[in-house]
Parts: C-alpha cells; structure tokens; sequence
C-alpha cells in the first residue's frame, strides 16, 4: 500500500515541479505578505510582548498552507477531464490509497511552500531558539496540509468542473483565512469570529506553530495536533466513501 | 455461481443513464483464453457494456462475473484481473510517455528490476522510441492510441479489455497491433474481450463475435456460424424498378431486403440462380444496372439482423441527435 502512495505522491510533485511558474508565484506569495504586512504593522503594534512580525509569521505559515493545499485538490478535475482518472480508477488500488497518494504528493508541494515562507521569515529576522523547531514546524504543516487537501479532494469529486470548484473554494477559503488567528490574537476578538475561528482547523495549526516558536497561544498544543490528526483521518475516510460512491 | 468455462459471465445486465437504457438485459458468457469481439455500430452500448466489467461503471439490474469476481461486490478482485485501454485519452497528458508507462508498472505492481525492460519493449512495440521522453501533450492522436495500447499490454492482465484498440490507426499499425493481439492470445492464453466497428478486424481476430445493437445482442457466434445463419448467398441488385423484385415471390429466395435503392436477395447456391433473375428481369423488362453475387459476410450478417448496414445504423443515430437536438429548447443550443 505504501508504495503505491508514494507512487501516486510522486505523479502529483512530478507534475507540479513541471510548471515553474508555479513555485516562483510561491515564493512571491510569501515574500509579499511577510514583507508588506509584517514590515507595515509592526512598527505599530506588538502582541503578548512579541513584535507584530514575529506574530505573523506562523499565520503566515499556515495561509501558504492552505492555498496550495486546497485549491491543489482541483487536479482531480483536470484529472478527470483530460481522461487519467479512468487509469487510476481500474488499477488494482484501493479508493482510499488513491485518495491518500494524491493527498500526500498535493501536501508535500504545500509544506514546501509553507517551509518557503519559514526559511524568508528567518533570513528578514524571525528569531528560532531550538533547531528542532524547524522540523516540529514542518511536521505540523504536512499534517495541516494533509487533511486540508483531502478536504478539498472531497469536494472535487463532487464538483466535476474547474470553475465551479475555484468559485466555491473561494468561498471556502477566504473564511478560513481571514478568521484563523492569523492575524489578530482569538482571544480579543468578539465571540462569533472565536466560534468560527474554532472550528476552523487552520486556527490550531497556527496556534501549535505559535506555540512552539514564540510560546504564545489559545489551547493546548496537544489539543492542536489531536484537532488535525482528527481533522485529517475524518477528510480522508469522507473523501474515499464518496470517491467509492461516485466513480 | 458462475458456470465453469466462463471467465466472463452475465446475466440480465442492464445499465441505464437517466431514462436512456444503454445496455438491455445481456445475457453473456466468454469463454478463458479466446478474443471475444463486440460488434456494433457507435453508441451501441459497446463501451458502456466493457466499462460495467471494468468496473468503472455500476450495473442498474442483473449480474456480472469476471475471472469468478461479482463486479459490484469485489470490484477490487476484478481489478487485479484485468487491463484495459479506453476509446479516449487515459494517459496523463503532463507527464512523458516513459513516465505514463513507469506510473502503470507501479500501479501493477510490476517488480522494480523488470520496470525498465518492460518500458522499452513497450515503446519499441508501439514504435515510439525516439519520443519517449516527450510530454503526452505533445503527442498525435495517433501515437497517444499506440501508448495507450502497448500501456495496458504491459502487466500481461489475465483478461485484456480493448475498446476500439485500431480505430484511428494506419494500416501498417492495425496489422501489427492485431498480431501482437493474437500472439498474447495464444502465447498467454489471455483471454481478450474487444469492442469494434470495424468488420475485418472482427473477422480477422475475434474466435467469437457478438454483434450488438442498441443495448441488445441480436447475434452471438464465431465468424463462420454468423455468416452461415444469413443462410446462403447475397445476391444485390440494382435496378430500374427495384419494387417489382421486391414484389416478385421467387420460389428459391429466402429473403429479400430493399435498402439504399439495392435489393439484397438471400437464396443458395447464387451462381446457378443468378440467370433465372435476370430472365426475369428482361421478361418483366426492367433494366438491371448492377447485379453482384457475393458469399455472406459479416456486413451481411449486421444486415440480417438489424436491418440495417453498421453504417446505415450509425447514421440514423446521428439522425436521431439532430432530431433530439432541434427538438431542445433554443436557449440550450445557443450557449
């Protein structure tokens, strides 16, 4: 089973590392969010005795996070429409493999571009005190991105065009990223951003980043990685019952 | 249970889109090891028929059995015996073509030490060496159908579907390709399952042919038994007066046809009857423009049983969407 996950994770970062324009709209993404909102604000604010910059870079973290992850998922259209999906679809492959290998290849261009946005962070000044931060960091973005992807996977084998998709994701993401702490502390904010900051499971990979980088943060950290272990077994198991249903 | 020669075996298959039935109740049992051909005009219901087997497609009604799997209770058991190459495009048009190929070897669990011999023999086969690490993109139709078919040759599946493995294929292709069909045939004893619309190729490659018609088997046999339930010979006629033959009852026809301003006349042992019709013909005095006398082919046999030439069938399917198409709403057409 694990070779066919990486076999299929190999296809998707194959693919993706054949459009260059992608990793360097990556890299812009990062560079301009980190440079303008970090250098802008925090001559202004701090927050818990942080430097606004220093705040923002786990959220920041976790935005680069969730874009690729989610919109990656809409390869399974163009999967569909350009006629590949039908090879994966006989194949002797479990439904729920499938879903993982692709889940685990879109994931780990995600966590490549979150780990982007950490490696600028530290070269404008974020401070890291423990080298194994940066593996923790990393560990927490891969998990994030994993049930973010099957999220987004579960929903493009419902929608069946790219537009619709894009439309509907927007949707979807502009909440999620708005409203995940990462750029203002939760627990200041009126309660119905709280509610729905707390159901959002981007909320708790910042907060764990947060916590170890900065020790700053709303629950506890091993609440944070349950949420998303959680978060992702529940995406995968939804998105391979439906793959099942519909293909 | 299945009965024991059956390595395909269906019962009362039906699978409906909508209200449309695309396949009606088949009834089907192919044999291990033999090149079974499913022969019929385009839309009827040939790949949708192969994609219930495969598993791509779930049945509404009825049962089907592959290599001793229910398709719809251990699809995964059906999976692991079969191949199958698609009408359209199933490569991925991003990758080359030695990296489709080396992502189909995993996927089949292809041991790692063979992947590269298998990746070369099979571009050698398809003749696509020089573009082997060219994008699928970048690729004709014609070399995509090449890959596409060598592809799902590689794992050497016990049963081997082919939905119209040689349509868009140059002669010299189609030849090759129906050989290597052949050798894996016997060489392997794979048993090989075939849609087509093509007469020559199921005559030429098929042990048993099935020909199809809206949803329905209407004839089931080897090349030979079809042509032998046409019962006798053809002979095809055309005339200034069509209507008098089709009239005239001549005591040793079986069966006579009228179709395209031809009259097909079925009868035994043509060659000795040919003369009697055309003393007829200048009894009656009606002019004879073109007479032809011809052993049953599989063509005949289509005729035989639907009425209709395949092309003659394709063409009134057509007819039938530019009906169905008029009859839609404008705002629909327009957009």
């Amino acid at each position: 089973m694990w070779n066919d996950v990486f076999t299929l994770a190999y296809r998707e970062v194959l693919i993706l590392t054949k459009i260059k324009i992608r990793i360097l709209g990556l890299i812009f993404n990062a560079l301009i969010w980190l440079v303008a909102m970090g250098f802008g604000l925090s001559p202004l604010l701090s927050i818990s005795g942080v430097s606004y910059f220093a705040f923002l870079v786990p959220g920041m973290i976790g935005i680069n996070l969730l874009f690729p992850s989610f919109f990656g998922a809409s390869t399974l259209i163009t999967d569909r429409q350009f006629g590949f999906l039908k090879e994966m679809l006989v194949a002797p492959i479990p439904r729920t493999t499938l879903v993982l290998g692709k889940a685990l290849g879109l994931s780990f261009y995600a966590t490549v571009s979150a780990a982007m946005v950490l490696a600028f962070s530290i070269i404008l000044g974020f401070q890291i005190n423990h080298w194994w931060t940066i593996p923790a960091l990393i560990g927490i973005a891969l998990l994030a991105s994993l049930g973010l992807t099957c999220f987004g996977l579960a929903l493009a084998i419902k929608i069946k065009d790219t537009q619709s998709f894009q439309l509907l994701g927007n949707f979807i993401v502009f909440p999620f990223f708005l409203l995940s702490g990462a750029f203002f502390p939760l627990d200041q904010a009126p309660w119905f951003i709280r509610y729905f900051s707390y159901i959002n499971p981007i909320t708790y990979a910042i907060d764990a980043m947060r916590q170890i980088t900065l020790g700053i943060g709303h629950t506890p950290l091993i609440l944070d990685l349950g949420v998303l272990f959680g978060f992702f077994i529940i995406t995968l198991i939804v998105a391979a019952k439906l793959f099942d249903k519909s293909e | 249970m299945a009965s024991k020669n059956c390595i395909i075996e269906t019962k009362g298959l039906v699978k409906k889109f909508d209200n449309f039935e695309a396949v009606k109740d088949v009834s089907l049992c192919i044999n291990e090891g033999e090149i079974f051909g499913l022969l019929g005009p385009n839309g009827a219901g040939k790949t949708t028929f192969l994609s219930v087997l495969a598993t791509t497609l779930q049945a509404n009604g009825g049962s089907a059995m592959v290599n001793g799997f229910d398709v719809s209770k251990s699809p995964d058991g059906v999976r692991k015996s079969i191949g199958m190459s698609f009408q359209d495009n199933s490569l991925d048009i991003d990758l080359t073509a030695k990296e489709n190929l080396w992502f189909h070897c995993r996927m089949y669990h292809i041991p790692e030490n063979q992947i590269n011999e298998k990746i070369s023999q099979a571009l050698k086969l398809a003749d696509l060496e020089q573009f082997a690490d060219r994008e699928i993109k970048k690729y004709s139709g014609g070399m995509k159908r090449r890959l596409e078919i060598v592809r799902a040759l590689m794992h050497e599946p016990k049963i081997l579907f082919l939905d119209e493995p040689t349509l868009g294929l140059d002669p010299q292709t189609r030849r090759a390709l129906w050989e290597k069909i052949k050798q894996l045939n016997q060489e392997k004893g794979m048993t090989i399952i075939l849609t087509t619309h093509y007469m020559e190729e199921a005559n030429e490659l098929c042990d048993r042919i099935a020909i199809i018609d809206k949803g329905r088997i209407v004839a089931l046999g080897t090349s030979q038994e079809l042509k032998k339930s046409v019962k006798g010979d053809v002979i095809t006629l055309e005339t200034r007066n069509n209507q008098a033959f089709a009239g005239k009852k001549f005591k040793f026809v079986k069966n006579t046809k009228l179709h395209n301003g031809e009259i097909s006349l079925t009868v035994d042992s043509a060659e000795k009857r040919i003369t009697e019709i055309v003393l007829f013909a200048k009894k009656s005095k009606i002019q004879i423009d073109n007479i032809n006398l011809k052993k049953p082919s599989l063509e005949d046999v289509f005729l035989h049983f639907t009425g209709k030439t395949i092309r003659e069938a394709e063409l009134s399917a057509e007819g039938q969407f530019a009906e169905r198409f008029k009859a839609s709403k404008p705002e629909l057409r327009a957009r």
